[in-house]
């Protein structure tokens, strides 16, 4: 099959079924509010989610809904990716570990899909579409499902308690409410369908004006803090300016598109950016506006695909039509999709025609070609991705660990060791799980693109951008993000990318409540297009073993009870011997499924953490320890940072060479390296590496 | 290979050698290869150097950009691409040829002689695109091949033939190309299908032989491991457009285009087939293919009469084709295309292109000539056409547009062609797959594929094989059922026997109805015998209710009611009343009076009488009534009439008031039974008076075996038991009232009668309930009236027969009565015919092209149609409708000469005693069900723009909106009699109750440009009324039907009126209207004009588009594209959709 675009297959939403409006918002603040909301934002009203729903209620109400209209079964996806903001997945408890994507699979059966959470505030879900648009038109699935169950009407509820009048940074959290989208996607045959522009970067300058955290206050809970006067003046015009571009780029006009979604905030900003849009062509775009704000007011992540639905279900949006969406969300992340519609609105509206609620999970077929998902496509050539540095940075002496103290020194060490331009660096993925403050929005890449200076204010013209985002899922999430840099050169986005973890414990000055266990430290790796086609990763393979899902759980409490927020884990004391046959299963498969043997590993890279379990790992793989590589650095357990140090044992610097000051012998050019890893889920990555 | 040797460059070598397939994506490198093609080692070279490939790959594609050629087109392209905008998703112009080969072939030899065959022909290089407004070709240095392989293997023939049809049906995209299209599908070694598919637009039938034979030759060559060795061809397509392009600006181009201009001057005919469905707004291409082949006798035949009468075999059977198409159309001037090859000197026989030229050949049969001097006028036409073919067709489809705006019509939209099958094509054509040829050393067979090809209404394409002549009929799927397809071959080869038999007939004295189809006329004509009638008369069946359930209800008038008994004994007392006033058996009797409770007594009591009951309108003006009751002379009157009592004092009439059989109803003595025994059957029942085209009344006079007949033979139809209770609707004056009554009484059943007002719908629905009534006879649009004012709590359970007829079928709002079980009959009957002479069921959701056919004739009687000859009309083909039987009236009271003009001898009757047909004066003719259509009255027939319209299609358009209650359109003209002005069609329009609360001419425009813009949508353009008038209601007749005489006239220059002008309003409305008048050849443009209406056409918009963007209409700096014309139709609306643009002046000075 020849792989054109890649289409949105399916879209589900699930809406919570209660309603407040705008009235009962302002009536419900503790201190008068004196603002007409509902003129300004054109928001009546928006849907809250029951005292007993959370984040993951919404997107797994949003799957089932999204497999109602989908001609692929849960378990025919090859990736899963959640993108919801805030991980409320209980009263006041934000899930932490295992991945929200991670719970949705086993919840879901998801069974052969990789899976792995996005994170990257309002544009979190435009950020996982275009990550599974790259890997569908890398070749690399066939087959992605994008949710975010956004919960985010606790922040309406903490604005409420705390707001001191109309100027207050939490005016902007009277706006929201909640939603679930899922939209199933996959690659189109045919030509002219689908995302035929897709264009997402970061203006990290702009990534303090909105962030959201746990609140101080006693009553605890979370705040969203927005400076919306300096987000309308600099997100606005780049918006549009940008949509303007992607338009004019490929030779359209603005009347070309039917409708055009803007990220639903509010009705006068998105005025604004239609007005700048219409002036740009000299037009009038009015008309093709579609805002659901009225009734659903700001759903965060979920805006758009909640009004492509609605207005898909309403017989607006047609078969045929051609969509232009204004994407943006706090980091400073804007960008531009144009889509042209496939059989899905038709495809929907007959479901609904032929009664409610009968499930079609997966069986939508009598609308077109039952989807197969062994039929072969034409794949893109890859090329490997190397390590082009590595650095690493840990807390300095005496001082508490912060992360993006941490994350910046490692940063600026491994762009000086591989003296490159930076700008040059177009993709920055962080890793790290726990920051310092429990932030959830905006992306701490964002953040560090920001302070790194990372062609962090350019034009909407300028061909010279940055994107950046956080990719989660425990310690296994630097691996899949070295995975997804390798399919997004693979699709021809990206050259060089940059991947940083961080980890602290956010519980050391928590009296009372036990650490993780984890190393604190911060580490960055640029890796980049290998020039010999043979040095860097060739394979990845990430496994579940949900049996073990329970043993290891991680959550932030943010209650405020202790006057602080501080993380609750239940996680078993020998998980990771526990594991050890598993990782054997794994790694066993991993090697037929590359046609090696054990013995055709060179190096064997492991998760960098005690003596110990490294000492049964090798024992049951058969291998002996002098071939595994381990950095002496490495703490109680290197967590995210794991792959980077063990590179880094392994005499992957700055140049890429390898060096001989380490007494142990290394490997050497075109030696095979094996990395393994393993986190809650739980999970074993695998990766292959040539050095 | 050395990998340290290799570099970008001779690693793409390597893999071109190694038929690896690459391609870029953007930044993607994508690529697909042969098994084995790519080791371990090609893979990491691949990786290695996939940047410098893609820089290769983008560098190949980019010079060639820049060294393609960018070339001209021909007019007939630019027509096909115009075509092509309009449905680009279409296959319609896809050409197609699929062989089975049943030798092993190795795949890549295929694929290699395909590479060839596009490296030798330009045109399979070829993409088209616009250029600042031109069309031009985009010749590629080296072309792309569209191949791939399917393996099918272990799949059945339907899903291979699904796969096919899926392959041949992929549009093209006409810019990127390629436009040629090959899929190898493999099920075996020696079992695999080959389809070839191309844009018509660098294709033609001629092209497809010279590639069908240079390909195997290539195969041979390739697969034999020799070097490809064929001559090049002698010139290319851009050679052929050079010449042509001069020649059309040449003295000799303007002499060709003089004789074109010269045949196709005047009116231009429409050939107007009567079509199974109704023409959609805009053609869809759809088409299928239907093969014939003809005895090999009359084949011969056919040749050696050819030869006889100096003929081609071509003029000889074009001019039975057209001979036919005179006949059924009953049309003289008739036009029909050919195409010729295009190749206008033999060096283009080896270039493959669009070369094609379409040749119409008009021919005009007024005089009714022998059919073998029509047959040498044809082929002078031939000859005259072929001469001067230079001229490309699409040049004068334009050039003839321009000169007559405002038809839009295409110039002919039948063909037929005659040739010689190259390859396999008879075989395939008439579906033989297991034909067999061997080419370049394979065994080929046909592969039979459906392709669409319905680009005119009908095509004939005959095929000269070695023994006989096989043809196709393709036929446009949105018009034709393949049963009139079939029909309509059949009938050319019927015809072809009769013209061998004898070439010199008249074409009038031909019969087109061979013996076959005789039979099945006749078996249509005749309807199923009627139940016995047992002799008993109309008027006896009360008595015999009467003493069979004497206390049943028989009639229910207002509040009172009566039964049988009662009405038996009341209707002899008036009996007795009139014998007693002087009335004898045979006297005519006139009533005229308001319905009242009596009513049914003294109906009943002048047959009981042995008297012609005579019913006049008693809303009619006394003058008009005393016209009547002289002119049928009857000298004894029952009327409620004061005036006309008054007025007929001083005649020699007997006058009974109503009054006194009112006395005579309500009094309880009994009267003896009157003697009706003497009534025979023979004798007059009643006479009803009809108004005829002339104007004055006629008497129609029916006799009481006719009535007793139709009602015993309806009964029937209409399965009306003792339990029925039936409504009686109409007035009294038409004849259903007889049959509302009559029936029901034959039955046993219960009358309820309406009252003298029209009913409300709440009334209406209202009695139904009350009554419980069965069965109701409604005009259409007074049901239409109420059905859409129906309260859904109304109990209509009991309802279950619903009758409607004798006006426009509302069929579209009837499907919520079918889903209530109702039955319902569309009923039609002139009152010369006895009510109803032909019924026929509803069944919903079937398009047909008029409203609902009127079914077949009642059991017990024939329907006939015929042609002006006298003769069967062929099934499918208009002609006048008759009907015959027992149940005909006996004439026209008092007028013998009218009587034997439309009452004639049956000659279809083949028994001792012939009966009698009556001519109804309507069209109709034998839908592909088998049903009767009708279609307007024979003078009646509207023409708009010089084809045939009926008003009846327009009317139920507009009737599915919902804004509209009802609808009546008319062809009116402006003129006098002396000066008739340009007839337009008009509808009139009464919007649906919530529409209409604010009658403000505000929502009258709004509703006006919903309904105009509906029927663009849904009619052919000549169909869509040029004025629509809103009026508050519609005028109904005392029937309940829409009285056209008093609809308002509509005012002239009304600014409602769909195509007021409306000038320019700025200075690039006025340039680009100053354009549009120009090309279209009109003197003035309004913004509000449509393009089409103004006679815009393919190559006007062109035309239009590229002056615009030369004059600077264009907004900013990208032009405006032809289709944009399809869309925005006026000036007005390409202003707004173009963002009220300002002129720029900077290419214009």
């Amino acid at each position: 099959m020849n792989i054109f675009h890649s289409i949105l297959e399916s879209v589900g939403t699930y809406l919570p079924p209660q309603i407040v409006t705008t009235r009962e918002i302002l009536d419900g603040c503790v201190r008068p509010v004196r603002v007409p909301l509902e003129r300004l934002t054109g928001i009546r009203s928006r849907h809250f989610a029951r005292e007993d729903e959370f984040a993951i209620d919404l997107a797994s109400n949003a799957i089932t809904d999204c497999l109602k209209h989908s001609r692929i079964r849960a378990n025919q996806f090859d990736l899963l990716i959640s993108a919801n903001i805030s991980r409320w997945d209980g009263p006041s408890r934000v899930g932490y570990e295992p991945s929200t994507a991670i719970a949705l699979k086993q919840l879901m059966g998801f069974d052969k899909a990789i899976a792995f959470d996005i994170s990257n505030a309002c544009a979190s879900m435009w950020t996982a579409v275009y990550v599974a648009d790259a890997f569908i038109q890398s070749g690399a699935v066939r087959s992605a499902l994008v949710v975010s169950g956004e919960y985010i009407s606790h922040l309406t509820r903490t604005a409420q308690l705390e707001m001191e009048g109309y100027l207050d940074p939490q005016l902007a959290s009277l706006t929201l409410g909640d939603a679930g989208v899922a939209v199933a996607m996959c690659a189109s045959p045919r030509r002219g369908e689908g995302f035929t522009n897709f264009d997402m970067y970061t203006l990290g300058h702009y990534s303090r004006l909105c962030i959201a955290k746990p609140s101080d206050q006693p009553h605890g809970g979370a705040v969203m803090h927005t400076d919306a006067v300096k987000v309308t003046a600099a997100i606005v015009p780049h918006a549009a300016a940008h949509a303007v571009h992607v338009l004019k780029q490929t030779g359209q006009h603005v009347n070309d598109v039917q409708h055009i979604i803007p990220h639903q905030t509010s009705r006068l900003t998105i005025r604004g950016a239609i007005e700048e849009i219409a002036k740009q062509f000299q037009t009038d775009c009015t008309d093709q506006m579609i805002d659901n704000l009225e009734l659903r007011g700001n759903t965060a992540s979920t805006t758009h695909f909640l009004a492509f639905r609605d207005n898909i279900d309403n017989g607006r949006i047609r078969t045929g039509d051609k969509l232009l969406f204004a994407i943006s969300g706090s980091g400073q992340t804007s960008g531009t999709a144009v889509y042209n519609c496939n059989d899905l609105p038709d495809r929907i509206r007959r479901t609904s025609e032929n009664g409610h609620g009968h499930s079609t999970n997966g069986h939508a077929a009598e609308t077109g070609s039952e989807f197969n998902p062994d039929e072969s496509v034409s794949v893109a050539m890859s090329t490997p991705f190397r390590f082009e540095s590595i650095a690493t940075a840990v807390p300095h002496n005496g001082e508490r660990a912060d992360t993006l103290s941490m994350l910046l020194q490692a940063a600026k060490d491994s762009i000086a060791l591989a003296d490159i331009d930076q700008s040059t660096i177009e993709l920055l993925i962080s890793t790290g799980v726990y920051r310092s403050e429990f932030l959830t929005e905006p992306a701490l890449a964002a953040l560090l693109a920001g302070d790194l200076e990372l062609n962090a204010d350019q034009a909407a013209t300028d061909p010279v951008k940055t994107f950046a985002f956080d990719l989660l899922n425990g310690s296994i999430g630097f691996l899949n993000a070295c995975h997804l840099i390798c399919e997004m050169g693979r699709a021809g986005r990206i050259e060089r990318a940059m991947v940083v973890a961080s980890e602290i414990e956010n519980n050391a000055d928590v009296d009372g409540q036990p650490t993780l266990g984890i190393t604190e430290m911060a580490s960055a790796a640029i890796l980049s297009e290998s020039e010999d086609g043979e040095t860097g990763f060739h394979a990845f393979r990430f496994d579940h073993y949900p049996q073990f899902q329970d043993q290891y759980k991680v959550f932030a409490n943010i209650e405020n009870k202790i006057g602080k927020p501080f993380l609750e884990h239940s996680i078993a004391s020998d998980w990771k011997h526990t594991l050890i046959p598993s990782i054997k299963q794994s790694v066993d498969q991993f090697l037929s499924d590359q046609s090696l043997e054990t013995e055709s590993i060179d190096w064997w890279l492991p998760p960098q953490t005690c003596d110990e379990f490294l000492r049964c790992l090798a024992d049951t793989l058969g291998i002996s320890q002098d071939r595994m590589i381990v950095g002496k650095d490495r703490g109680p357990d290197a967590f995210t940072s794991s792959t980077p140090l063990a590179m880094l044992a392994a005499g992957v610097f700055g140049d890429g060479e390898q060096r001989n000051g380490d007494r142990r012998a290394q490997p050497t050019t075109g030696d095979l390296g094996l990395i393994v890893n393993i986190g809650s889920g739980m999970q074993v990555a695998c990766a292959l590496y040539r050095f | 290979m050395n990998a340290s040797e290799m570099n970008a460059e001779k690693l793409y070598e390597e893999l071109v050698r190694r038929r690896v397939e690459l391609w870029c994506q953007g930044k993607m490198l994508r690529f697909r290869a042969p098994d084995d093609a790519l080791d371990p080692e090609m893979m990491t070279l691949l990786r290695r150097f996939k940047k410098d490939l893609i820089a290769i790959l983008q560098r190949e594609s980019e010079p060639q950009t820049t060294c393609n050629r960018l070339e001209p087109t021909t007019v007939g392209q630019q027509a096909l691409y115009f075509l092509h905008l309009s449905a680009p998703y279409s296959p319609a112009y896809n050409v197609a040829s699929a062989c089975r080969i049943c030798s092993p072939v190795d795949v890549s030899s295929v694929q290699t002689a395909i590479e060839l065959l596009v490296q030798r022909h330009d045109s399979l290089r070829t993409t088209i695109e616009m250029q600042s407004g031109k069309l031009l070709r985009r010749i590629h240095e080296s072309g792309k091949t569209d191949f791939a392989t399917i393996d099918v293997a272990g799949q059945s023939d339907e899903h291979i033939a699904k796969i096919v049809k899926a392959e041949y049906e992929r549009p093209f995209d006409l810019e990127t190309g390629p436009l040629l299209r090959v899929r190898w599908l493999r099920r075996a070694d020696d079992d695999q299908i080959m389809l070839i598919t191309l844009h018509h637009i660098i294709f033609d039938a001629w092209s497809l032989w010279i590639l069908q034979d240079e390909l195997f030759q290539l195969l041979a060559q390739v697969s034999g491991g020799e070097i490809a060795k064929l001559q090049s061809p002698p010139a290319t397509f851009s050679d052929f457009v050079t010449e042509q392009n001069g020649w059309i600006n040449s003295p000799e181009g303007e002499k060709d285009w003089l004789y074109w201009e010269d045949e196709l001057s005047g009116t231009l005919p429409t050939l107007d087939l009567a079509t199974d469905l109704r023409r959609p707004s805009r053609a869809e291409f759809r088409g299928a293919t239907l093969p014939f082949r003809m005895p090999e006798e009359l084949s011969t035949d056919l040749r050696n009469l050819a030869k006889t009468l100096r003929l081609t075999p071509f003029a000889l059977t074009l001019s039975v084709f057209k001979t036919l198409l005179h006949r059924i159309a009953d049309q003289d001037d008739v036009i029909v295309g050919t195409t010729t090859s295009g190749r206008s000197r033999s060096e283009f026989n080896h270039v493959i292109g669009y070369f094609v030229n379409s040749l119409a050949i008009r021919s005009n049969s007024s005089d009714d000539p022998l059919f073998s001097d029509f047959a040498t006028e044809v082929k002078a036409k031939v000859l005259g056409a072929i001469k001067h073919q230079g001229y490309p067709f699409a040049s004068i489809v334009d050039r003839i547009g321009r000169q007559r705006s405002g038809s839009g019509n295409p110039i002919f939209n039948v063909m037929f062609g005659l040739q010689k099958p190259r390859f396999c094509e008879a075989a395939t054509l008439l579906g033989d797959d297991s034909a067999e040829v061997e080419l370049a050393g394979l065994r080929v067979r046909p592969y039979k594929m459906s392709q669409q090809e319905g680009q005119c209404d009908l095509t004939m394409e005959l095929f000269e094989t070695e023994h006989a002549f096989v043809g196709t009929l393709k036929y446009d799927t949105d018009l034709f059922t393949q049963t009139t397809a079939r029909r309509l071959s059949d009938q050319f080869i019927h015809l072809c026997g009769e013209v061998v038999r004898d070439p010199n007939k008249r074409l009038s004295q031909y019969d087109l109805v061979s013996d076959t189809q005789r039979d099945e006329i006749m078996a249509l004509s005749t309807a199923e015998p009627s139940p016995t009638w047992d002799g008993s008369l109309a008027h006896e069946w009360v008595s015999r209710q009467a003493s069979l359930r004497p206390d049943a209800v028989a009639w229910v008038c207002d509040s009172e009611q009566q039964t049988y008994e009662q009405l038996d004994h009341a209707s002899d007392r008036i009996a007795g009343e009139l014998a007693a006033n002087g009335v004898m058996p045979g006297s005519l009797v006139a009533c005229c009076f308001s319905r009242c409770f009596e009513t049914a007594s003294i109906i009943l009591g002048i047959m009981k009488a042995g008297a012609v009951y005579v019913p006049l309108d008693n809303e009619s003006p006394v003058t008009r009534i005393e016209s009547l009751l002289a002119s049928c002379g009857a000298r004894t009157l029952i009327t409620d009439q004061v005036e006309l009592m008054t007025s007929l004092e001083s005649s020699d009439a007997i006058v009974i008031p109503v009054s006194r059989a009112i006395d005579l109803v309500s009094s309880d003595s009994d009267q003896a039974d009157t003697d009706s025994k003497g009534v025979a059957p023979a004798d007059l029942a009643y006479i009803l008076h009809t108004s005829g085209s002339t104007g004055s009344a006629k008497g129609v006079s029916v006799s009481h075996e006719a009535f007793a007949r139709h009602i015993v033979s309806i009964s029937e139809v209409y399965q009306l038991t003792a339990d029925d209770r039936v409504l009686q609707f109409s007035n009294l004056t038409f004849d259903p009232s007889l049959e509302q009554m009559f029936s029901a009484w034959f039955a046993g059943a219960m009358v309820v009668a309406r009252g003298n007002e029209l009913w409300s719908p709440e009334t209406l629905w209202g009695v139904v309930e009350k009554h419980r009534l069965t069965v109701i006879n409604l005009p259409p649009a007074y049901f239409q009236h109420c059905g859409g004012n129906m309260d859904y709590d109304d109990d209509l359970s009991s309802l279950r027969l619903m009758i409607l007829g004798g006006d426009v079928f509302p069929s579209e709002s009837l499907t919520a009565w079918r889903s209530r079980g109702v039955r319902i009959l569309n009923a039609y009957g002139p009152t010369e015919a006895v009510v109803t002479a032909t019924t026929c069921e509803v069944t919903p959701g079937k398009a047909v092209r008029s409203a609902t056919p009127i079914g077949r004739p009642r059991p017990g009687s024939r329907a006939y149609i015929l042609d002006s000859q006298g003769r069967f009309s062929p099934l499918g083909t208009v002609g006048r409708l008759f009907l015959a039987g027992p149940m005909l009236a006996d004439g026209y009271y008092g007028d013998e000469e009218l009587t034997s003009k439309v009452f004639c001898k049956d000659r279809f009757d083949e028994s001792a005693k012939p009966g009698v047909m009556y001519d109804t004066g309507d069209r109709a003719r034998w839908n592909p069900d088998g049903q009767l259509e009708f279609l307007g009255r024979v003078d009646q027939q509207i023409k708009v723009d010089g084809i045939r319209a009926d008003t009846s299609e327009v009317e139920s358009a507009i009737n599915t909106l919902p804004e509209v209650m009802r609808c009546c359109v008319r062809l009116h003209s402006e003129g006098t009699a002396a000066r008739p002005g340009q007839a337009e069609l008009i509808a009139w329009i009464q919007p649906a109750e919530n529409e209409s609360i604010d009658a403000a001419a505000e929502n009258d425009a709004a509703l006006q440009t919903r309904v105009i813009s509906h029927l663009r949508s849904v009619l052919p353009r000549y169909m869509v009324p040029r004025r629509i008038v809103v009026v508050e209601s519609m005028p109904l007749t005392a029937s309940g039907k829409i009285a056209h005489r008093n609809l308002p006239r509509p005012v002239k220059n009304d600014r409602r009126s769909a195509v007021e002008f409306v000038a320019p309003r700025n200075e690039w409305q006025s340039t680009l209207a100053g354009i549009w008048a120009e090309e279209l050849g009109v003197p003035s443009v309004g913004i509000n004009d449509n393009f089409f209406d103004l006679g815009g056409a393919s190559l006007t918009s062109l035309r239009i588009i590229t002056r615009a963007n030369d004059a600077g209409l264009n907004p900013s700096d990208s032009p405006m594209k032809p289709e944009l014309l399809f869309e925005y139709q006026s000036i007005a609306e390409l202003y707004e959709h173009l963002g009220a643009p300002e002129l720029t002046h900077c290419s214009h000075s």
